[in-house]
Parts: C-alpha cells; sequence; structure tokens
C-alpha cells in the first residue's frame, strides 16, 4: 500500500508553521461540500455534527462569502462594483493568513486564473498550503445539471464554456456568495495544478471514496490539522454518504440551490454511464480528453474508466 | 503597506465659504464642497455645520494605525477606508470627511458616502447605524436586519408593495428618545440586481443604474417623512432551506442585543477609538427599548407573499 493518497503533492507534507489559510480550492461538485462537513465534524465532534452549521467554525471561511467580506473589509460587497471587489478579496486572504492564530481552510471555486482585466485573488504568500479536490469531469456533469436544475446535455457545455461563472444573484434573491469565475473544468483544474504555489495537494474525488478515511487523514495532516486518525475515523463516519442524505431529508439543507430536490445525491462515481448521452459524453470528451487521461479517467483507447469507489 | 505621511489637517472650521452644499442626515448639517444630491436639504442656509465633506488628497496608509483590515486603518482619532480602483477616504475625529476618489471614478463619491461614510458619521455621533431595511407601517417602523444577501432588499420591495412606505433601504440610524427607539429616514431607495427586480415584478420602474458590471439598479418607491419615526420592532432575518416555515420568535438578553451588535455598520472601528463600550452600551439602551425578533422563513422569492402575510398578523396581534 503506497503512503499517500494523493494523486500529486508538492512541498512538504506538513506545513513549517500550522498557522494561517489553506485553500480547499475545486471546481463544484468535486467534493468541498463533504471535505468542509469532515472538517466540520472535528472541529464541533461528531455527535454535534449538523449538515446546516458547516457555517461555524473554520468553515465560515468561504473565499467568496459576502459575509467573510463584510467583516474583513468593513463594506457591504454589493455597494461597490466588482472590480473593487476583486483586488480586496485578495488583501483579506492575505489579512486571514498574516492573523491566523491556527489553520483556517477556506472554500474556493474561483479559478486559479482571474478573468480578464481583473487582478488576481490568488497569490502563493497568502496561503500556507493548497488542497485541490478533482472529480471525474463525467460525474461533474451529472451532479451540476442536478445542482443548477438544468439538463446534463445543458451541464455538460457548462464544463467546457470558458465563461462559466457562479453567483451574482441565485433564484432566491441576492446570492450569499459573490460572483465566482470558473471557466472550463479544465482550464480550471490545469490552473489550480499549473499554479505557482509552492505547497499544493491534489486529491481525486474518486481516490477519497476509495479510501476515506487515509484521504482525509492525508489532507488534513497536509493542511497543519494534528487530529488522530481515530478523531478523523469518527468524522468520516458521522459523515458518511447515508447519513449526510438522511439529515437533508429530515431538516433541509440550507445550502442547497432553489429547485433543487435533494443536495446529497448520489455521492459516488460512475454515475454518468446512466445520466449522460453519448453526444454529451463525445464533448467532454473532446475538450478535456488529455487532462482526463492524465489523471487517470481515460484508458489508452480514450475509453473512460472507472476509477476507485463504488 | 509603508506609512505616509498625514496630509495637512483639513480646515475645521464651522462653516468655510467652499462648503456651499449643506444637507440634512439624521437631524445634524452635512456642510459638503460638492453637490450630493441623494441627501435633503438642510433646514438652515448658514450656521455652523455639524459635518464637513471635502474632496482633497488622501494618504495610503495612517502613521500608527490601531486596527488593520482588508480595507480599513483606524487610530485613536482617524479612520481611513481604501478601496482599490475607487479612492480613499479619511474620517477625523468624526467630523471631517475628505475623499479622494481615482480618476474618472466620480462613482466612489456616492458609494463612500451611501455607506461607510454616514455610518461612520452616525456612529460618531452617538447613533447606532444599523445594516436593516426600514419599513414605516401605521403603528411605527420596523426594521429588518442582516448581513450582505440575506435578503432585506427584496423583503423591503415586497412590503412596498405591501403598500408600506420606505425607511431605508440598507443603513437605519437610530437613537434612544424617551422610553423608546427613533430611525431617521435617509436614502429612500431600493437597489436590486436585475434578475430580483424581474422576480418582483419590479422591472418595469424606474431605476436608475448604479454600476454597469452589476446590473444592480436603484428605485424610488414610496417613502416616509423625513423626520424620525419611532420603531416598534427589529427583526433579525434568518432565511433557511424550503422547509423552514415562517416563524417569529421574541429574542431577549443576550441574542436580542446581539442582533444590534453584530448588524452594527462599521461598528468595528469603535474599539481603536477607545469608543467600545460607549457602543455597547447605547445598544444595551436600544435592546430594552424596542423589541427584537428572530424571523425564520424560507428564503425563496416564492415564499415573500407567506412572509408579508405572516408579519401582517404579529403586527395586528401587537397592535
Amino acid at each position: 500500500m503506497a503512503d499517500t493518497v494523493a494523486w500529486h503533492r508538492r512541498g512538504p507534507g506538513v506545513p513549517d508553521r500550522p498557522q494561517g489559510l489553506v485553500w480547499l480550492a475545486s471546481y463544484p461538485k468535486s467534493g468541498n461540500t463533504w471535505f468542509r462537513a469532515v472538517l466540520a465534524a472535528l472541529v464541533r465532534g461528531p455527535a454535534a455534527f449538523d449538515i446546516n452549521a458547516l457555517d461555524h467554525g473554520h468553515s465560515e471561511l468561504i473565499s467568496a462569502s459576502r459575509l467573510l467580506f463584510q467583516r474583513w473589509t468593513g463594506l457591504d460587497p454589493a455597494d461597490l462594483p466588482l472590480e473593487a471587489v476583486y483586488p480586496l478579496r485578495a488583501r483579506v486572504h492575505a489579512q486571514v493568513n498574516a492573523t491566523a492564530g491556527a489553520v483556517r481552510v477556506m472554500k474556493v471555486h474561483d479559478s486559479w486564473e482571474p478573468p480578464a482585466g481583473r487582478p488576481r485573488l490568488f497569490q502563493d504568500a497568502a496561503a500556507i498550503g493548497t488542497l485541490y479536490l478533482v472529480r471525474n469531469p463525467l460525474d461533474v456533469a451529472v451532479s451540476l445539471a442536478a445542482h443548477l436544475g438544468i439538463s446534463p446535455s445543458e451541464a455538460a457545455a457548462r464544463l467546457c464554456d470558458p465563461a462559466m461563472a457562479l453567483g451574482r444573484s441565485a433564484p432566491d434573491g441576492l446570492s450569499p456568495m459573490l460572483p465566482q469565475h470558473l471557466g472550463t473544468w479544465g482550464s480550471h483544474v490545469l490552473g489550480w495544478l499549473e499554479a505557482p504555489l509552492s505547497r499544493l495537494l491534489v486529491l481525486r474525488y474518486e481516490d477519497i471514496l476509495a479510501q476515506p478515511r487515509r484521504a482525509f487523514a492525508e489532507a488534513l495532516r497536509f493542511a497543519g490539522f494534528t487530529f488522530t486518525d481515530a478523531e478523523v475515523a469518527a468524522a468520516v463516519e458521522a459523515t458518511r454518504f447515508s447519513r449526510l442524505r438522511r439529515m437533508e431529508e429530515e431538516r433541509g439543507f440550507t445550502e442547497r440551490p432553489a429547485g433543487m430536490a435533494r443536495f446529497f445525491r448520489q455521492g459516488g462515481s460512475g454515475g454518468w454511464r446512466e445520466a449522460l448521452a453519448p453526444a454529451d459524453v463525445r464533448r467532454i470528451l473532446d475538450h478535456h480528453g488529455d487532462l482526463m487521461r492524465r489523471l487517470g479517467y481515460l484508458d489508452d483507447r480514450a475509453a473512460s474508466v472507472d476509477t476507485g469507489g463504488t | 503597506m509603508t506609512p505616509s505621511p498625514a496630509p495637512a489637517l483639513p480646515q475645521a472650521a464651522g462653516h468655510p465659504k467652499d462648503m456651499a452644499h449643506r444637507y440634512q442626515v439624521f437631524g445634524k448639517v452635512l456642510a459638503s464642497a460638492v453637490p450630493l444630491p441623494d441627501l435633503p436639504p438642510a433646514a438652515t442656509a448658514d450656521g455652523p455645520a455639524d459635518f464637513r465633506l471635502r474632496l482633497g488628497p488622501v494618504p495610503e496608509a495612517l502613521e500608527a494605525p490601531l486596527h488593520v483590515d482588508a480595507a480599513r486603518q483606524v487610530d485613536a482619532g482617524q479612520f481611513l477606508l481604501g478601496v482599490p480602483g475607487l479612492g480613499r477616504m479619511l474620517v477625523r475625529r468624526g467630523a471631517d470627511v475628505t475623499l479622494d476618489p481615482e480618476p474618472g471614478r466620480s462613482d466612489a463619491l456616492y458609494t463612500f458616502l451611501r455607506g461607510s461614510c454616514l455610518a461612520h458619521l452616525s456612529l460618531m455621533a452617538g447613533q447606532v447605524p444599523l445594516h436593516a431595511s426600514g419599513l414605516a407601517t401605521p403603528g411605527g417602523a420596523v426594521l429588518f436586519a442582516g448581513h450582505s444577501g440575506a435578503g432585506k432588499s427584496s423583503l423591503a420591495a415586497a412590503l412596498v408593495d405591501a403598500g408600506l412606505g420606505l425607511v431605508a433601504d440598507d443603513i437605519c440610524h437610530l437613537r434612544p428618545a424617551g422610553d423608546g427607539v427613533e430611525v431617521w429616514p435617509l436614502l429612500r431607495e431600493v437597489r436590486l440586481w436585475r434578475d430580483s427586480a424581474r422576480a418582483l415584478g419590479w422591472d418595469g420602474r424606474p431605476a436608475t443604474k448604479l454600476f454597469d458590471a452589476l446590473d444592480k439598479y436603484r428605485f424610488d418607491g414610496p417613502l416616509s417623512g423625513d423626520d424620525p419615526l419611532p420603531v416598534r420592532a427589529i427583526y433579525r432575518l434568518d432565511g433557511g432551506p424550503e422547509e423552514t416555515g415562517v416563524a417569529i420568535e421574541r429574542l431577549e438578553g443576550l441574542p436580542a442585543l446581539r442582533v444590534l451588535l453584530d448588524n452594527t455598520y462599521g461598528a468595528r472601528v469603535m474599539v481603536p477609538m477607545g469608543r467600545e463600550t460607549g457602543q455597547v452600551r447605547l445598544c444595551v439602551g436600544l435592546a430594552t427599548r424596542v423589541p427584537d425578533y428572530q424571523l425564520r422563513y424560507p428564503k425563496r422569492f416564492n415564499a415573500l407573499p407567506a412572509l408579508v402575510d405572516a408579519l401582517r398578523r404579529h403586527w395586528g396581534r401587537d397592535g
């Protein structure tokens, strides 16, 4: 058994000083919420874990959160033009990193590269490390379709759209998140993989599914946490997909977009085989086939392969 | 950040000749070197002004700030705000405002004024600038407090449609008055994103576009008068998922106080300015004078009519 579950690691496996900002970056629907749930269960204790309280403790740190912006600038971002919001978000990152007395994990969906004409949101010096989560884009498309309430075919097109963005307004009013530029799935992944970051750990969703305790333990160590294996195991147990799903059925989920039937839907890998039409699979392979092969999502015959998991 | 020397102290004289424009904000006079057409005119044409606003150079940093965050620097007597690409603002002693917009960004003036500037002047004048929308009911003003994106403007628009007068869309300036609390109507506009305006059926109404990139508009709705109104209730907006029903629950003690403390706009500057205790005492005074409630509701446009109905029942029952 290899000593790592990560697909790629750059820099030491633990930070020099476990104080500062760790970006938890991913394209949407790639395991970010799962990771935050495990972290919330560790911070609050597995018994107190509640899917509607992911915004407590560490996970109040969402890079695009309007509330975070307001706390660290004293400004309501709704009062500002977007070109003023970008540089202030970069300053918020630097300030959080400089003043954190412990490890602070911050969820990110924005692309590493800002959209044309905007200043950078992320600089290596503003974080002590970056965790990047990546998932087979064929499964991402299916999950994104349910998330946005669009057809799988439309979702496949979004994964190939350089202008893809999140936020601005939501069907339920002003989104609690600021607008986030994503770009295509491939440019998102490549942007973060090739970013000039001195400490980067890349985890495949499928590998986390296959060995959740080992994967989370490694990622949490990389971030600078010192949880024991038993603590991580208990948090993984408390946030098993079936439990997240049951909690959502019983009490709803605050972060679920309007019109979406359920947020915690399937949580596996390979679901695209039933849900995606051949033309949609082809579109994603045409756009992202090379990167998918590099990540182990395609075999040499360009046929998509199942990895890990169920 | 390298501190640069502070500029020469702006003239703090009572009514210099260059301050030709005079406005009324929360019962005080703001003299300005530049016109501020969104503010109501002052009742008197001359005399001393409580606040003075001018354009001029503002340094990038304070010499020895006691608090620094992503946009603000504060010392015992000064509040410096810097927004990249838009400009800087310096307020001295809670009275003298200098605005330094970036070239070509005349919109910086209104952006600074409507949010941080008026909130800071209000705080320093001994009031609570609550991040809340306010509506006038026959029994007094009702306020809905919440952070950016909490749903203040959408609910304000729905209540304007239900016939209530608008007191404020974003910041309510509060002060204790006898046994009660008063709110000053100011900047009565409803700012909605284009998608929200469409969902609320407001997209056909006259609007002013605020920012090109933001698709955000300003509506001038039915207004309350300019005089302060008694406040009958403050609600903390607590939007939840679709399963949430509408529920109004009275808050007492610390949770009630927190509605005021947590939603005071720009209150963080009061700590380095040595005024935190006074500010907390003021909020305690307000919390004991006006009932605070938690307002749970499903944060969906299609839930707004039920929310408006529930609020009306609440106001009816309480007289």
